[in-house]
C-alpha cells in the first residue's frame, strides 16, 4: 500500500547536530511538514527502526523516510542499511544516503546495499542549502512505500 | 695504535732499509772485486817481472859464456850468441825500466845495473875485439883484471835483490788478493743472504696488503650495501609521511568543511532573524527612549557588522581550505609523462593570460629554442601559470612589463628561466616565497600565498627543484630545474 508523502515520518541520521538543524529547516523551508525524528548516532537509530525485537515490526504499517549519514561515530551509514536490507519489515523502506563522501565505490556500494537515492552533501554552504532545498521539494512530491 | 697500524708503517720502513743496505753491500763488492782484480794483475805483474829480470841476466850469463868460448876457441862459431845477447841486452834493460818503477826498485840501484851492465859488455866487447885482432895475452889481461868478473859479481847481487823484492811484492799482491777474495765471498754472501730476506719480507708485505685489501673491500662492500638498503628505507618511509601528509591534508581540508557549514548556515539563519527584527521595528517604530534607541541600533548595525565580518572571515577561511584541498588533490593526480614541447605549452598558457597582460601593456618573449621534454603537461600548465600570473601580477607600474621565458639543458635536466622586470623581492624572503600561505613585500594584491608553495610542490614532483634570483626594484628569475625524462627520473627514483 502507498501512503501519500504527507503521513510519512521522516528519520533523520545525522551525528552533526548542526547539519541536521540545517537540514531540518532547508526542507521546511521548501514546504516539508512531516515529522522529522533525528539521531546522531548509529545505535539509537538502528534500536529506534528495528524496535525491541530487533525485526521492525514495530513499524508495520507506518511509512517511514531515512536520511543517512554514513559517517557515524559508532558505525557506518552502512551497517545501518545493511541491517534495515536484512530486516522483513524495513527490507523496501525508503532510504536516502546524504552524506559528505563523493567516492564512486562508496556510491556504487550503496546502492547495492539497496540504498534509493544517494545525494553527496556540498561543503561549499550555497550549495549545501540548495541541495538540501531540493531534497525537500523532491520529499515533498514522491510517494513512499509503508513498512509491512 | 693497533697491530695493523704498526706492521703497515714499520715494514715498509725496514725494506727501505735492506735495500739501502743490499746497495751498500752490491757497492762494496765491486770494490772488492775490482781490488781483487787489481791485485791480482800486480802479483801476475810482479812474477813476469822476476821472470824477466831473469832471461836479462841470461842474457848476460850468455854473452860471457860466448866470449869465454870465443877466447878458448878462437873460432867465429862461438861468436854467435855473444852477437845476439850485445844487442838484445840493452834492449831489454830498456823495456824492464818501467817496470822497475812500478815495484819500487831504487833508482840508484836501477843506474848502478845499468852502469855495471855497461861494464860488462864494455870488457866483454874489447876482450873479443882483441882476440879478433890477434892479440890473445891482451884479451886474456883484461880478463885477468877481473873487472869483468867483479860487474858480473854486482849484477848477480842486484839480481838477487830484484828478485826478492818482486817475490815480496808477489807475496804482498797475492795475500792482498786473497783478503779481498775474501771479502768479495763475504759480501756476496751478505748481498745474497739479504736479497733473500727482502724478497721475502716484500713478498709477506704484498700478500699481507693483498688481504688487508681484500678485507677493506669487503667491509666497504658490506658498508655501501648497508647504505643504500638505509636510503631505501629512508626514501620508503619520506614517501609515505609524503602520503601521509597529503591525506592529512585532504582530511583536515574535508572535515574543517564539516563545522564551516554550521557557521556558514548559523550565521545565514541570523542574519534572517536579525532581518525579520529589523523590519519589524521598521514597520512598529519605538518610543523615544535609550533603551529603544540602543536596541534599534544594534538590529540596524552593530549585528549586521558583526554579520558582514564574520562571513569576509568564512569566506577567506574557505578559500584557504580549498585551497589546501587543490594543493592535496595535485599531490595525489597520478603524473602522466608524455613528449611535450615547452615553447608551444607555455605560449598556450601566455594565452590563457592574454586579458590580464592586454591590461598590463605586458610583453613575454618565449625563446623559441626551449628544449623538449617527457613530463606531465598539466603539472608544467599550473607551473608556468603560475610563474606568469605572479609575473604579470607583480610587475613595476612605473615602466613597461617586460617578461623572457629561454632555457637550457643541464645534463639529464632542463632548466627554464621566466625573468621578469618586476617590483623584485628582498633576498632574505627568497625561501620565505615559497613556503604555504606566506606572501612577500607589500600585501597590495589578492592572493592567498598558494601559488609559489604550489609551483614548488609539483617542481619536486616533476624531479625537479625551483629557485629565484631577485634583486628588489629591478626584477626577478625564477629557475624550474626539471627531469627532462620523468619515466627515466621515475625509475631511477625507485631503484633506490
Amino acid at each position: 500500500m502507498v501512503t501519500s508523502a504527507r503521513a510519512v515520518k521522516i528519520v533523520m541520521i545525522e551525528d552533526d547536530e548542526g547539519h541536521a538543524r540545517l537540514i531540518e529547516k532547508n526542507i521546511r523551508r521548501a514546504g516539508v511538514t512531516n515529522d522529522i525524528v533525528a539521531f546522531v548516532n548509529g545505535t539509537e537509530a538502528l534500536s529506534f527502526l528495528l524496535g525491541s525485537d530487533g525485526t521492525g515490526s514495530e513499524h508495520i504499517g507506518q511509512t517511514i523516510l531515512v536520511l543517512l549519514d554514513l559517517n557515524l561515530p559508532d558505525m557506518t551509514g552502512m551497517d545501518i542499511l545493511a541491517r534495515m536490507r536484512g530486516s522483513a519489515h524495513l527490507n523496501a523502506t525508503m532510504v536516502i544516503i546524504l552524506t559528505t563522501t563523493d567516492d564512486p565505490r562508496e556510491v556504487h556500494r550503496c546502492y547495492d546495499l539497496g540504498a534509493n537515492v544517494y545525494i553527496p552533501k556540498p561543503m561549499q554552504y550555497e550549495r549545501f542549502v540548495n541541495a538540501i532545498q531540493q531534497l525537500g521539494l523532491f520529499l515533498s512530491v514522491m510517494a513512499v512505500p509503508e513498512a509491512r | 695504535m693497533n697491530r695493523d697500524t704498526i706492521i703497515s708503517r714499520s715494514v715498509p720502513l725496514i725494506l727501505l732499509a735492506g735495500a739501502l743496505l743490499l746497495l751498500v753491500l752490491v757497492l762494496s763488492s765491486l770494490h772488492f772485486a775490482n781490488l781483487t782484480s787489481r791485485n791480482a794483475q800486480e802479483a801476475l805483474d810482479a812474477a813476469r817481472l822476476n821472470g824477466r829480470v831473469m832471461r836479462l841476466f841470461t842474457l848476460i850469463q850468455d854473452a860471457e859464456t860466448s866470449q869465454r868460448g870465443y877466447l878458448l876457441t878462437g873460432q867465429e862459431e862461438f861468436l854467435k850468441t855473444f852477437r845476439r845477447s850485445e844487442n838484445l841486452i840493452p834492449l831489454h834493460f830498456r823495456s824492464l825500466l818501467p817496470d822497475f818503477q812500478s815495484i819500487a826498485v831504487s833508482s840508484v840501484t836501477v843506474e848502478r845495473l845499468d852502469a855495471l851492465i855497461k861494464t860488462k859488455l864494455d870488457e866483454l866487447i874489447e876482450t873479443v875485439k882483441l882476440k879478433r885482432s890477434g892479440q890473445a895475452e891482451a884479451a886474456l889481461a883484461v880478463v885477468i883484471t877481473e873487472r869483468g868478473k867483479q860487474a858480473m859479481e854486482e849484477i848477480r847481487q842486484i839480481m838477487v835483490r830484484i828478485d826478492a823484492i818482486t817475490n815480496n811484492v808477489g807475496f804482498v799482491r797475492l795475500s792482498a788478493l786473497t783478503d779481498a777474495t775474501r771479502l768479495l765471498l763475504i759480501s756476496i754472501t751478505g748481498g745474497a743472504i739479504l736479497l733473500v730476506v727482502l724478497v721475502g719480507g716484500a713478498v709477506a708485505l704484498i700478500l699481507w696488503h693483498s688481504r688487508q685489501l681484500k678485507k677493506a673491500s669487503a667491509a666497504l662492500e658490506l658498508q655501501n650495501e648497508t647504505l643504500e638498503q638505509k636510503v631505501r628505507e629512508r626514501t620508503r618511509y619520506l614517501e609515505r609521511a609524503n602520503r601521509e601528509l597529503q591525506s592529512y591534508a585532504y582530511i583536515v581540508g574535508h572535515d574543517l568543511r564539516a563545522p564551516l557549514v554550521n557557521i556558514m548556515g548559523f550565521t545565514a539563519e541570523l542574519e534572517r532573524a536579525s532581518g525579520r527584527f529589523a523590519s519589524y521595528l521598521l514597520a512598529n517604530p519605538l518610543p523615544d527612549h535609550p533603551a529603544a534607541k540602543a536596541a534599534r541600533e544594534a538590529v540596524q548595525e552593530d549585528v549586521p557588522e558583526a554579520l558582514r565580518f564574520i562571513r569576509s572571515s568564512m569566506k577567506r577561511m574557505d578559500d584557504l581550505i580549498n585551497e589546501i584541498l587543490k594543493l592535496a588533490r595535485a599531490g595525489n593526480r597520478t603524473l602522466q609523462a608524455e613528449p611535450l614541447n615547452l615553447a608551444a605549452l607555455i605560449d598556450d598558457v601566455v594565452a590563457t593570460l592574454k586579458h590580464r597582460l592586454d591590461g598590463n601593456n605586458t610583453v613575454v618573449t618565449i625563446s623559441p629554442d626551449l628544449p623538449g621534454v617527457v613530463s606531465d603537461r598539466l603539472a608544467l600548465q599550473q607551473i608556468f601559470a603560475n610563474l606568469l600570473d605572479n609575473a604579470i601580477k607583480y610587475a613595476d607600474p612605473s615602466r613597461r612589463a617586460v617578461i623572457e621565458v629561454f632555457g637550457k639543458v643541464v645534463g639529464e635536466d632542463v632548466t627554464v628561466t621566466v625573468r621578469d622586470n618586476g617590483r623584485g623581492i628582498a633576498s632574505q624572503d627568497n625561501e620565505r616565497i615559497f613556503e604555504l600561505f606566506r606572501r612577500s613585500g607589500r600585501q597590495d594584491k589578492p592572493g592567498e600565498g598558494i601559488g609559489l608553495a604550489h609551483v614548488r610542490a609539483l617542481v619536486r614532483r616533476l624531479g625537479g627543484e625551483v629557485g629565484v634570483r631577485s634583486t628588489l626594484g629591478q626584477g626577478t628569475s625564477f629557475d624550474v630545474t626539471l627531469a627532462a625524462d620523468l619515466n627515466r627520473a621515475k625509475n631511477w627514483g625507485e631503484q633506490w
